[in-house]
């Protein structure tokens, strides 16, 4: 995988581009506008971050110029300006996602591949929280990599949470996604669908949390 | 301090005071002078009654004819004399009592002066009659001053009241004049006074009289030096936030790069650990910091042209409790929302409701001692939405509740990873949206209640218009 690193800062460049490269990217490093937009010219990427504050050309109008241009190269946008207003209008721009300084690498990694993920078209058929992992295509739950055993009515209740990980499911919600197994669920039932999921997620660093009101949410949680 | 109005009518009272002194004076001569005159005209006419009954007699005399008293009215009392001399000085008839007048000139025939007669004072007339016998005599004829001075009293009252009636015009005619004039002054200061706060708009010059326009184009010129100078300010907030977020990016950097060699040992890992913690809650001050300016720039920036911002409370809300799921689950304390109005929607942008949101359920989980729960409750109360947030956790102190809403006061100054800002920041934003912030013990006098009330937008707007909010941005990405 070969990024493009639109960063005039030349230490955060250069130790973005250690930790990048200690996790297998291959990094080329553009200190301004100008340089990425000529690089750009010459060269192809699989993904760009870029930096709004730059030199000469800025980080808006670098991105204005390469979608006018109709480069669909995905753009992660890594800034210190972090307000909604920017946010929104970043990504009004074309921008694919974006990421306030200063940031964890973990976190800058985990968007870096959904981005890439994304762009490569053929989605990841996987779909994780934390330890937890599922294959759509094979329909198995794991933990790590032990396959996790469920019923059927458990199975569709934690992929309904798993496909909104991070956002609450309201019973009702949560319901509904049984009717397919043609099955009235009581909410009495669904609570303890509920409790023995959680009993099959003890240790996978992943918690359904009961919000009062709302109804249920998936989330990694710290050990 | 003073008042132009006061300025002005004192400025106009104090020479019409001493015109109107002078204007008595001068009127006090004249009716002086009239009186005189007055008098004058009975002691001659009265002397010549007597001189020609003088020479028509001859020398030998029978005294004065009565007619030539019954001139003088006497309803003051005043005492008349007379004196008849020949031109020797020898007194023929009247009283001694009257002292020998000046002597005439030759061709003179009256003369008037005052004099005294056993003590009162007196106007005399000195009256020359040419005898039949070649004889001259001088006829003098004296009254007492009372009738003078009664008529002077009379003549001087009523001229003085005209004029006072006439000053009391006037000065009826300068109030309401005043008052007039004055008015586009007042009603200028009444709309300055109205004015936002921090309001940088520039004054309308239309409609106000000429001589506002100098403190209009004045007022301005400052609106516009203070609006350089809040740039300023702003670019220099800008400017320091980008530098620290840059600096603390390549620490993390360099943390995140230490954490991973292979060659650094667990105890060196701990302390790699320990500083990007520290960073962390660098990094949150530095952005509590940002929002209060972002705080105090917003009041500057009311721009009246945009439409304000309109959020749907619950919904901000919503999004709030989720994202702190994970750490109520982790403090063990059960989070709910217990009821929610979801037709609430407030002129506030959602960046704003969002900080409250965040920091006051932030503040209860983090504040709970051991298990227990977080209730919080979007309700609306007349023109205005509450936020209810009810923990049962130890609650605050009455000697801290005055003191918790200010920058840097902590309650529990023992308490890692806090800066007393969180609670000053809402407070801060409360106050810019017009709002209002309550906190104390909650139902029982157990935990803490904090009851928020936020202006709910103007009718007629709706959620359209809303800016994204951070749920829909995760969606985007």
């Amino acid at each position: 995988m070969k990024l493009l690193l639109t960063e005039d800062n030349r230490d955060l460049s250069a130790w973005l581009t250690r930790l990048l490269n200690q996790s297998g990217y291959a990094v080329e490093q553009a200190f301004s506008g100008e340089e990425a937009d000529h690089l750009l010219r010459t060269q192809t990427y699989d993904a760009i971050l870029l930096d709004l504050t730059l030199p000469q050309l800025s980080g808006q109008m670098l991105l204005r110029r390469l979608r006018g241009q109709n480069n669909g190269v995905p753009v992660l946008i890594i800034s210190a300006q972090d307000s909604l207003q920017d946010i929104v209008e970043h990504l009004n721009l074309g921008a694919d996602d974006y990421l306030a300084k200063p940031f964890d690498i973990q976190e800058l990694e985990a968007r870096l591949r959904s981005l890439l993920r994304r762009a490569s078209g053929n989605a990841n058929p996987t779909v994780s929280c934390g330890n937890l992992h599922y294959d759509s295509n094979s329909k198995i739950f794991r933990v790590r990599d032990r396959i996790l055993q469920l019923t059927p009515r458990e199975h569709a209740v934690l992929e309904t949470l798993l496909r909104k990980v991070g956002k609450t499911v309201s019973k009702h919600d949560l319901a509904d996604s049984l009717v397919i197994l043609n099955d009235m669920v009581t909410p009495k039932a669904l609570e303890v669908y509920i409790v023995r999921l959680r009993r099959k997620l003890e240790d996978s660093g992943v918690a359904i949390i009961t919000l009062r009101g709302l109804g249920y949410m998936l989330s990694a949680i710290e050990p | 301090m003073h008042s132009l109005k006061s300025r002005l009518a004192t400025w106009v009272f104090l020479p019409m005071l001493v015109c109107s002194a002078i204007d008595l004076v001068v009127t006090y001569r004249s009716a002086d002078r009239v009186a005189a005159e007055v008098q004058r005209q009975l002691l001659r006419g009265s002397a010549r009654i007597i001189a020609e009954q003088m020479a028509a007699d001859g020398a030998a005399t029978n005294g004065a004819p009565p007619a030539a008293f019954e001139l003088f009215a006497d309803e003051n009392q005043d005492r008349v004399f007379y004196a008849v001399r020949r031109s020797d000085g020898r007194l023929i008839d009247g009283d001694a009592a009257l002292t020998a007048p000046p002597l005439l000139g030759p061709g003179e025939q009256e003369s008037y002066f005052k004099s005294r007669v056993r003590g009162d004072p007196v106007r005399v007339v000195a009256y020359g009659q040419d005898l039949r016998d070649g004889g001259h005599i001088t006829v003098e004829v004296a009254q007492t001053m009372r009738g003078h001075a009664a008529l002077r009293k009379r003549l001087f009252l009523m001229t003085a009241r005209e004029h006072l009636v006439l000053l009391a015009l006037v000065l009826i005619a300068l109030v309401v004049a005043l008052r007039w004039t004055l008015r586009p002054l007042m009603q200028f200061s009444e709309r300055v006074a109205r004015r936002q706060p921090g309001s940088l708009e520039q004054l309308d010059a239309a409609a106000v009289p000429r001589e506002l326009l100098p403190v209009i184009g004045a007022l301005n010129g400052y609106v516009v030096r203070l609006d350089q100078t809040l740039s300023a300010y702003e670019r220099f907030v800008a400017s320091t936030a980008h530098h620290l977020r840059t600096s603390f990016a390549i620490l993390t950097s360099q943390l995140n790069y230490g954490m991973r060699d292979e060659r650094v040992g667990p105890e060196q890992k701990a302390l790699l650990a320990a500083m990007q913690n520290t960073t962390v809650q660098g990094t949150k001050v530095i952005n509590q910091l940002l929002i209060l300016a972002s705080i105090e720039q917003g009041r500057q920036h009311a721009a009246p042209e945009q439409p304000p911002p309109s959020t749907v409370l619950s919904e901000t809300v919503t999004s709030v409790i989720e994202e702190l799921a994970p750490l109520a689950q982790r403090y063990d304390v059960e989070l709910g929302l217990d009821a929610s109005d979801d037709g609430l929607v407030l002129a506030a942008a959602p960046h704003l409701l969002r900080e409250i949101t965040f920091n006051l359920i932030d503040n209860a989980i983090k504040h709970m001692e051991g298990p227990g729960s977080v209730s919080v409750r979007i309700q609306r109360a007349g023109d205005c939405a509450l936020l209810r947030i009810v923990d049962t956790g130890p609650g605050i102190d009455d000697t801290h509740l005055d003191r918790v809403f200010e920058r840097f006061y902590r309650a529990n100054p023992g308490k890692p990873n806090s800066f007393g800002l969180g609670l000053s920041i809402v407070k801060e934003i409360c106050d810019s949206l017009n709002g209002e912030i309550r906190m104390g013990a909650g139902e029982q006098g157990r935990g803490l209640q904090v009851d928020v009330r936020l202006p709910l937008a103007a009718a007629g707007m709706t959620s359209e218009t809303q800016a994204p909010s951070r749920q829909d941005l995760r969606e985007l990405s």
